[in-house]
């Protein structure tokens, strides 16, 4: 499927005039048809799956993986308003609890330890700019 | 040739390189021995700190973690039989024994000696190899760099492995879909659906970061192999035992560290070999070649058993920089990392690198046999207290990596609109990963799709849009059969076993 809607876009992108050689779509064309070459193969051979895949699937940390990816996209969404510091020591708190850490003090001595240390290190010796966040601009306003 | 010895010592020895390289070494150390982190994802997650670097510190810096993971991983699978490279499975087949039986010092004494002259030897070989390789490829054309990229893709999907060939192919061929995202150089936008964020196509670094370090964490919580790895960790916490070798002990595994070099660094050189198979051939090699009574003791804790996969995976580790200097081509994961870094300096690898760039081009090879050097000068004394970091809680380390990785990327293009993309390509690398897709030749299209494009433009041209090239020069037709060899080996090979089971 994803081959065949890269063979769509790629059928969309321009030819240029009849003297070229190589146009924009030349390897694009190129590279969707020999995946779609490749996965018919792939669709002919017989499965080579062990029997105890579907067993191992079972055994997974699925919820704990599923948790990381959504805290991944909220601190990603979170980042431009809380700010690099702020939104870090939460991530890094969440994370240790998802992953079984119950001990918040603990937690937010290592995350705020970690991420303050960064921030300093980039900041100051670095001299590397990060955005402090909306928050903080909202509440020690945009001189701060 | 000498000249540029010269100043690569030159440059190599500044205090500040010499610091990168012992800094490289310990971090990579460091890194390597974490269960689920390798060398590829020590060295992505160097890239965005190197930015700033002149190339020579980078690559420095980078070839000493590579050193530093790859003996990294060797002590993670000889102390608690959890490798952390697929290079250190073969370690861990007589390491763990040897360590469980109560010589844990020994066998990582081994290790380092084995590796150090591993390495010593491949970059003895390095140095005579290199700037022959580098002369003979300035006569390449246009399409003989075609017909080279186009084998260097191949060749990784050949070697991935029992039933990984077609598998590793699709990867390929999507690393170098991925690569035609954004502007082409006649600035046509391809594939990026009017979204400024996609102008300038993907990030390298994004991706080697997404793939290797974000979905190496996450599958190692999904696998739960944490629990494991932190009980077996306990065990070592008293102390490892004396590092020292007896004069017979040294007699014993002489002989297979010299077979294990040459036959690593051969191994290592052949594009997508890497140091995996040249691990496992070599310990294959130690065990038929070994006396009767010797052959007993493979599988138990034998020296040779340790010294000729931990030989054989440091030369084919510097091996693997030979396809990678010479012709622009990585011979392995972690040189295709090392080859979107040295690009990201601006810096072309291949024959012209020899020329253009003798400063990087030397101080690489002499740093890392420096990196040799360190590893067992330094970092060896140093394996007691940084084996503690094995019984770092798990539930901090990963976060903790996530949070470098995601940091990694933003620190360089400063765009959430990155992150969001990594988070993406992390969650589907988890699933491709679970699917037993290898996601090293996805890397590898990736970063030869855009050299492998400009080549067959410019042959184009030069050739008024026929692809006679392929056969009329002699040099791509050449390097055309052997890609086609490559590619063909795997489906002959599979219908010969077929045919033998359908005999018997």
């Amino acid at each position: 499927m994803f081959s065949l809607a890269y063979l769509r876009l790629a059928l969309q992108l321009p030819t240029g005039g009849d003297d070229e050689v190589f146009t924009p779509r030349t390897l694009p064309l190129v590279l969707a048809i020999a995946t779609i070459i490749c996965s018919l193969i792939q669709i002919a051979l017989p499965a080579t799956k062990s029997e105890s895949f579907g067993e191992d699937l079972k055994n997974y940390n699925w919820y704990s993986v599923s948790s990381l990816i959504l805290l991944m996209t909220l601190y990603v969404l979170l980042f431009s308003f809380l700010g690099f510091a702020l939104a870090g020591i939460l991530f890094l708190m969440c994370g240790f609890y998802l992953l079984g850490e119950r001990r918040l003090l603990t937690s937010l001595l290592v995350a705020s330890g970690l991420v303050l240390g960064m921030w300093f290190a980039l900041t100051q010796v670095f001299d590397i700019y990060l955005d402090s966040g909306e928050l903080y601009r909202i509440v020690f306003g945009d001189s701060a | 040739m000498i000249e540029g010895i010269l100043f690569g010592l030159q440059t190599a020895f500044t205090p500040t390189n010499l610091a990168m390289v012992f800094l490289g070494c310990l971090v990579g150390t460091f890194i390597g021995m974490l269960p689920g982190l390798g060398p590829v994802s020590a060295i992505a997650l160097m890239i965005p700190i190197t930015y700033g670097f002149d190339p020579a510190s980078g690559m420095i810096l980078m070839a000493g973690v590579y050193y530093g993971a790859v003996f990294g991983g060797s002590t993670s699978a000889i102390l608690i039989n959890a490798p952390g490279v697929s290079g250190a499975v073969a370690t861990a087949f007589d390491g763990y024994p040897l360590a469980s039986s109560g010589y844990p010092g020994k066998a990582l004494a081994i290790a380092a000696y084995s590796s150090f002259f591993g390495g010593t030897i491949g970059a003895i070989l390095l140095f005579v190899f290199v700037p022959f390789l580098a002369k003979v490829s300035l006569s390449f054309h246009s399409s003989d760099y075609f017909a080279l990229m186009l084998f260097g893709c191949t060749s990784v999907a050949a070697f991935s492995g029992k039933g990984q060939v077609l598998k590793a192919m699709q990867m390929t061929l999507l690393g170098l879909m991925l690569a035609t995202v954004g502007d082409d150089p006649s600035g046509v936008q391809r594939f990026t659906f009017n979204n400024p964020d996609f102008y300038d196509g993907i990030s390298f670094l994004l991706l080697s970061m997404a793939t290797f370090a974000l979905a190496e964490a996450l599958v190692v919580v999904l696998r739960g192999t944490q629990a494991k790895t932190s009980s077996a960790s306990k065990q070592f916490a008293q102390g490892l035992g004396s590092l020292k070798l007896k004069r017979e002990e040294v007699k014993d595994i002489a002989p297979a560290v010299g077979r294990s070099s040459i036959l690593g660094f051969f191994v290592g050189v052949l594009p997508g070999a890497g140091a995996t198979i040249a691990s496992f051939l070599a310990y294959g090699m130690e065990r038929n070649v070994a006396p009767k009574e010797k052959q007993q003791e493979f599988g138990q804790g034998s020296h040779r058993g340790l010294a000729a996969p931990e030989t054989a995976n440091n030369a084919a580790s510097t091996g693997s920089f030979v396809p990678l200097l010479t012709l622009g081509i990585p011979g392995s994961a972690t040189t295709a990392v090392m080859l979107g870094a040295l690009l990201s300096y601006g810096v072309q690898p291949g024959p012209r690198l020899y020329i253009d760039n003798p400063d990087v081009f030397w101080a690489v090879i002499i740093s890392m046999y420096l990196g040799n050097l360190i590893l067992l000068v330094l970092n060896l004394p140093l394996i007691p207290y940084i084996a503690k970091l094995l019984q770092i809680p798990r539930q901090f380390l990963t976060p903790i990596i996530l949070f470098f990785s995601l940091m990694g990327v933003y620190l360089v293009s400063f765009s959430t609109a990155d992150l969001m993309l990594m988070v993406v390509i992390g969650a589907i690398a988890v699933i491709v990963r679970l699917l037993d897709y290898p996601l090293a030749p996805l890397l590898l299209g990736f970063i030869l799709g855009g050299m492998l494009e400009d080549n067959l433009r410019r042959a184009l041209l030069i050739w008024d849009g026929s692809i006679a090239f392929l056969w009329q020069r002699p040099i791509t037709l050449c390097i055309i059969l052997l890609t086609v060899a490559v590619l063909l080996a795997p489906l002959i090979s599979n219908i010969r076993q077929r045919r033998k089971v359908s005999q018997s």
